[in-house]
């Protein structure tokens, strides 16, 4: 228990409370889309399968479409050609050159092959700079609209990424707050008053799930801030003292794997055996592969995989282009391991979950749901007490309108891009459309519904309703069967849809169920009594 | 490794069990308005109590020392996970047993 004086007790409160509820809103958003994204290759798996399952990403024949494919492009997007699996176990490669944009940022422009690697038959090709590229990209666009919303909150760059990194400190704030206003945390986390009155009900709900949170929140919160800094504001900031500015001259000492120039034309070593050897180190699958200045004399391959069973910190394989000789195994940041690297390193796993397969991502989800729960109740339980001033009621409601519309108009947007994807509209633009018009009728909604209770069962019921229906609209849009992804091997289609409508009919039950009402009057002396109790 | 964050997690799991199914402020809670003293059971001693959390805690201290970093993530992130599935399962049932008592 940490003893503190009463006033250090109330102002921590107060930055507590204010931290939560200011950016609280904001915040939920990025933990709602973020535990879904944690699941992004297997929502893509399930939105946009093949009619068969890759088990590799690379398997036999990658070499020759490799060169095969490098002949249909300019030779000037021979620069470099990355490799990497996406929706449903396609193959993209993306052939490009490093240039300026128009807007004179530094920039990738070329030309991207999607095939299926059972066949090597092309499904689409793509051309212009990164972002056209992506616009283009219909297969993981559900995904992608999902980790947009965020990484960034749909806000442009670099201005999106500051406001998520700013989210991660509050949430950092939040979290010490919580400790050290939270006196009895390690007496109080078995208490769950739920007989009782339903405030004391609410707050131990809260108290109990933040506090068996607390780990994974810090740990979130601050990998999070670290991605949303690193790139807005380290990067620039280290190139700004160490490099007069140039970040391509940082980016390359940090993470270049090239040679000592040498143009001169030769053959590139065999793909395949340079996979084999990965294979055979690593004991783990490749799921990335980079091919440096193709075709020339010093050209490299540079190789990554998914995380070997008992690792936490990944490494890339370079190889000499010309003869497939292993060169370095270079770690995630400069070219010799070092604990700056390895702390770089661990961000990834630590944030993603991705580190022990589906076990530790379900591990993630569960975890990134009681931090979005956290944060709701936290805003329902501050503004709640408050309803006597007329700002925090219509706060509550706005509370309430963000905590339950939120999660509707995420369900629905996959209903455009399934009804639209055939169409030329970027699919993360379709999918925006139909999250702010959803979002825009459940704010209609959340204003014509006077009670607070009934608008958070309505808004419950319509994403119960939605959620049975997205895997109705999936095959009805010409999605794989469940009988025929079954017999296929792909067992993200069935899994998904099952648990759309399981959380379907969790949302319908609870939506069922009237909340005691607890009135602001009689909320406040039992807020207090409760809190000089915890204190 | 696995084997050992599993049994990391077997163990630590079990001591969270046996914390939240006999943690005294709980029962507490859980007694007060129910006619029936016999409704729960008896809160463990607070030198038991205290053991069996430093207990829960050591297994992950054991793997960390050991430098088995992935192995301990798994077992930090499944013992908060469960724990507060054991937290929500115990509050839920008190309430279930103090609505039987009183009935």
């Amino acid at each position: 228990m940490i003893k503190l004086p009463q006033s250090d007790t109330k102002a921590l409160l107060a930055i507590h409370g204010w931290s939560g509820v200011l950016l609280g809103l904001l915040l939920y958003v990025v933990i709602c889309t973020g535990v879904a994204a944690v699941f992004a290759e297997e929502i893509n798996d399930w939105a946009s399968p093949l009619p068969h399952a890759n088990a590799h990403a690379f398997p036999a024949g990658i070499d020759a479409a490799t060169r095969r494919l490098a002949t249909q492009v300019d030779p000037q997007f021979h620069e470099e050609i990355a490799m990497f699996r996406s929706a449903g176990g396609r193959l993209n490669l993306r052939y490009h050159l490093h240039d300026t944009m128009p807007n004179g940022k530094p920039g990738e422009r070329g030309v991207e092959f999607e095939v299926d690697p059972a066949t090597w038959q092309p499904l689409a090709t793509r051309k212009g700079w990164d972002d056209e590229i992506a616009d283009q990209t219909k297969p993981s666009g559900v995904a992608a609209f999902l980790i947009n919303l965020h990484v960034r909150l749909h806000i442009p760059e670099p201005w999106g990424l500051f406001v998520t990194g700013v989210l991660g400190l509050a949430m950092m704030i939040a979290a010490v707050t919580g400790i050290l206003v939270h006196r009895h945390l390690l007496a109080d986390l078995f208490t769950l008053r739920l007989g009782r009155d339903a405030l004391l009900k609410r707050r131990d709900l809260h108290v109990v799930a933040g506090s068996w949170n607390l780990p994974f929140a810090l740990i979130l919160a601050f990998t999070g801030s670290f991605f949303s800094f690193a790139s807005s504001v380290g990067l620039p900031a280290i190139a700004m003292v160490t490099f007069g500015g140039d970040q391509a001259a940082l980016i390359d000492t940090l993470y270049s794997t090239a040679r000592p120039e040498n143009k001169a034309p030769a053959p590139l070593a065999n793909i395949e055996a340079m996979l084999a050897d990965v294979r055979h180190r690593n004991h783990a699958e490749p799921n990335y592969i980079s091919v440096s200045h193709y075709g020339r004399a010093d050209a490299t391959v540079s190789i990554n995989t998914v995380l070997p069973g008992d690792e936490l910190v990944y490494s890339t394989f370079v190889y000499d282009g010309t003869t497939g000789a292993l060169i370095r195994e270079q770690p995630p940041l400069g070219k010799v391991p070092s604990m700056g690297a390895s702390l770089v390193g661990i961000m990834y796993p630590l944030h993603f979950g991705n580190f022990a397969g589906l076990a530790s991502k379900t591990v993630w989800v569960a975890l990134g749901t009681a931090a979005a729960y956290v944060s709701l109740t936290g805003m329902l339980l501050w503004t709640r007490r408050r309803e006597e001033q007329l700002a925090w009621r219509r706060m509550s409601r706005v509370v309430h309108y963000v905590g339950y519309g939120l999660p509707l108009a995420l369900v629905c947007a996959p209903y455009a891009f399934f009804a639209l994807r055939s169409s030329d509209v970027p699919a993360i633009t379709v999918q925006d459309i139909a999250f702010l018009v959803v979002s825009a009728a459940a704010a209609v909604i959340a204003f014509a519904i006077q009670d607070l209770d009934r608008l958070r069962r309505v808004l419950l019921g319509c994403t119960g309703v939605m959620l049975l229906g997205l895997p109705v609209m999936r095959i009805a849009t010409g999605g794989l069967g469940w009988a025929d992804a079954w017999s296929a091997g792909i067992g993200a289609v069935p899994v998904v849809d099952i648990a759309l409508l399981a959380f379907g009919f969790i949302c319908l039950w609870t939506a069922r169920a009237r909340q005691a009402r607890v009135p602001a009057a009689a909320e406040g002396p039992a807020a207090i009594s409760t809190e000089a109790h915890s204190a | 490794m696995t084997v050992a964050a599993l049994l990391a997690i077997a163990v630590s799991g079990a001591l969270l069990v046996a914390l939240g199914a006999r943690d005294p402020k709980r029962l507490r809670s859980s007694r007060h308005g129910a006619n029936d003293a016999r409704a729960a059971s008896p809160p463990l001693p607070s030198a038991v109590r205290q053991a069996f959390g430093w207990l829960s805690l050591a297994p992950g201290i054991v793997l960390a020392l050991l430098g088995e970093w992935w192995a301990f993530l798994i077992w930090l992130g499944a013992i908060t996970a469960i724990g507060w599935t054991i937290a929500i399962t115990a509050g839920y049932s008190s309430v279930s047993v103090s609505h039987r008592s009183r009935s």
